[in-house]
């Protein structure tokens, strides 16, 4: 049994009412989507709090996970993701974290290693994702890596970036572009 | 023919860039409502939305894992109704949990009451026996009513534990003579959804509290944990101090610091109860979650 076929054997147990897969599940995941809200919301403590409640959530919604809504780990991080953009737009603006210029470059410094708990599969899949977004130029690339590690609106991306909102726009749709075709032809 | 093929094949290209644009969560409000629309009518959106969901998920893996806290599994342990076992009991102090335990009672003072469960905590307000005020704090967000008749449904096990009243309150003296005293301050600490609960009888004379435990031992809803009660002062900013753990089953007399007997009640009126590693915390603060705190009232038993 690969990882994601024992993933999806905890998600199903779990929704049956087994605590110790979900336990389990937890444990194996959990490090993963930590480390992701940490990454979108800055600070420890809003992490924790969006990381407990995405854990209910995954508790009382593991029922409705099934195979044509993606690969299990895909669906946990996106519903850990989707919080995070959730609180995030909440948040307001005067207590928020001050932008930090580094970022992006410790983003991509730290995305260069992958833990131990990544195992060969998953990365496989991530050097297909990364040789795609290689493919980008850096502007497109880093519009990208701004939406999804910090959840920058296009707004907030213009702002960051220093140029017209039109134009980060049209980076992002012409990175998007790029990455899509790409990954189609690796498939 | 063609023409109608390429709109066809245009139509689905731009609903894959939409879909990609809806996981990123940068399309604006009017966007993402009309998307949200198609989402729900066409299943081929909903495919796409799954396609970039993977492919941004495992851009997602690549920061390298952060272990959590230990003190999240407990939260959502009792958010879930999980039960824990010996090993979930929380093996480190201090560090991250404990400031965010000490965070957490701060915040609950503010407020009154929190639990993290949803489970109800009462603080009986100062001579009023009737005027009661419940709060349920879930997911970070605060309500606070009155609930004048709430007080009456901690009946579960109301009878089970007799409040401190001169015949069954401890005696002042060791001969006959020896006479019943009354509580100066009392307090209840309780969970409606699992009947578990302690009430609190403070004696000056005595320079000690008793400690009741009244309905399930708690270990039926947290396995093998331990539970410490802490004297939290009016001022947030000072430390809480450390009463001893909670008994399980029956009643414990803690003696009052000696430090915060003259101030206590004026200054120190509430109580905390806190999850901790076996044999109490080893910093001398809370290190694991805050699971009820209450307000003690001036004891007013009833007369003989």
């Amino acid at each position: 049994m690969n990882q994601s076929e024992q993933l999806v054997e905890w998600l199903k147990a779990s929704a049956a009412g087994d605590e110790r897969a979900f336990k389990k599940l937890y444990q194996v995941t959990s490090p993963h989507l930590f480390a992701l809200l940490l990454r979108i919301l800055r600070t420890q403590e809003s992490a924790e709090d969006a990381l407990q409640d995405v854990y209910v959530k995954i508790w009382q919604k593991a029922k409705t996970y099934e195979l044509k809504r993606g690969s299990p780990i895909s669906w946990l991080m996106s519903i850990a993701r989707y919080r995070a953009l959730d609180l995030l737009r909440r948040r307001d603006p005067e207590t928020s974290m001050p932008d930090d210029p580094e970022m992006v470059a410790i983003i991509l410094s730290d995305t260069e290693s992958a833990g131990p708990q990544v195992n060969s599969e998953t990365m496989q899949s991530l050097s297909k994702v990364n040789r795609c977004m290689q493919c980008l130029t850096p502007d497109q690339r880093r519009s990208l890596m701004l939406a999804y590690y910090e959840g920058l609106t296009h707004q907030e991306m213009s702002d960051r970036m220093e140029l017209p909102l039109g134009t980060v726009k049209s980076l992002v749709r012409r990175g998007l572009i790029s990455l899509r075709d790409c990954l189609a032809e690796d498939e | 023919m063609n023409s109608r093929l390429d709109d066809k094949d245009m139509h689905k290209k731009d609903n894959n860039l939409s879909a990609a644009e809806y996981v990123l969560g940068i399309l604006d409000a009017d966007e993402r409502a009309r998307f949200q629309q198609a989402l729900q009518d066409d299943a081929a959106v909903r495919d796409e939305v799954v396609y970039w969901e993977d492919q941004l998920a495992e851009v997602g893996l690549k920061l390298s894992p952060v272990t959590p806290p230990d003190t999240i599994w407990q939260q959502i342990q009792m958010q879930t109704g999980i039960r824990g076992t010996a090993d979930e009991v929380p093996k480190e102090t201090g560090g991250a949990g404990a400031t965010r335990a000490w965070r957490l009672w701060a915040v609950a003072a503010s407020l009154v009451a929190v639990s993290a469960l949803s489970l109800l905590v009462v603080t009986q307000r100062e001579n009023t026996a009737d005027s009661t005020v419940v709060a349920s704090v879930t997911a970070g967000e605060a309500t606070i009513g009155q609930a004048a008749a709430q007080d009456d449904s901690f009946n579960p096990f109301e009878e089970a534990l007799v409040w401190s009243s001169p015949k069954l309150g401890p005696k002042l003296g060791a001969n006959s003579n020896a006479t019943y005293i009354s509580p100066d301050f009392v307090g209840k600490i309780q969970d409606y959804a699992s009947s578990i609960g302690w009430k609190v009888a403070g004696y000056n004379a005595l320079g000690a509290m008793e400690v009741s435990a009244a309905g399930k031992p708690y270990t039926q809803l947290w396995e093998r944990a331990t539970l410490e009660l802490w004297l939290l002062p009016i001022n947030s900013y000072e430390e809480p101090i450390s009463l001893g753990l909670l008994p399980e089953n029956g009643a414990r007399r803690i003696p009052i610091p000696a430090h915060v007997a003259s101030e206590f009640y004026t200054d120190y009126n509430k109580l905390a109860v806190s999850v901790e590693p076996p044999g109490g915390s080893l910093t001398g603060e809370p290190t694991g979650d805050i699971l009820f705190i209450t307000t003690l009232s001036r004891g007013t038993h009833p007369n003989p």
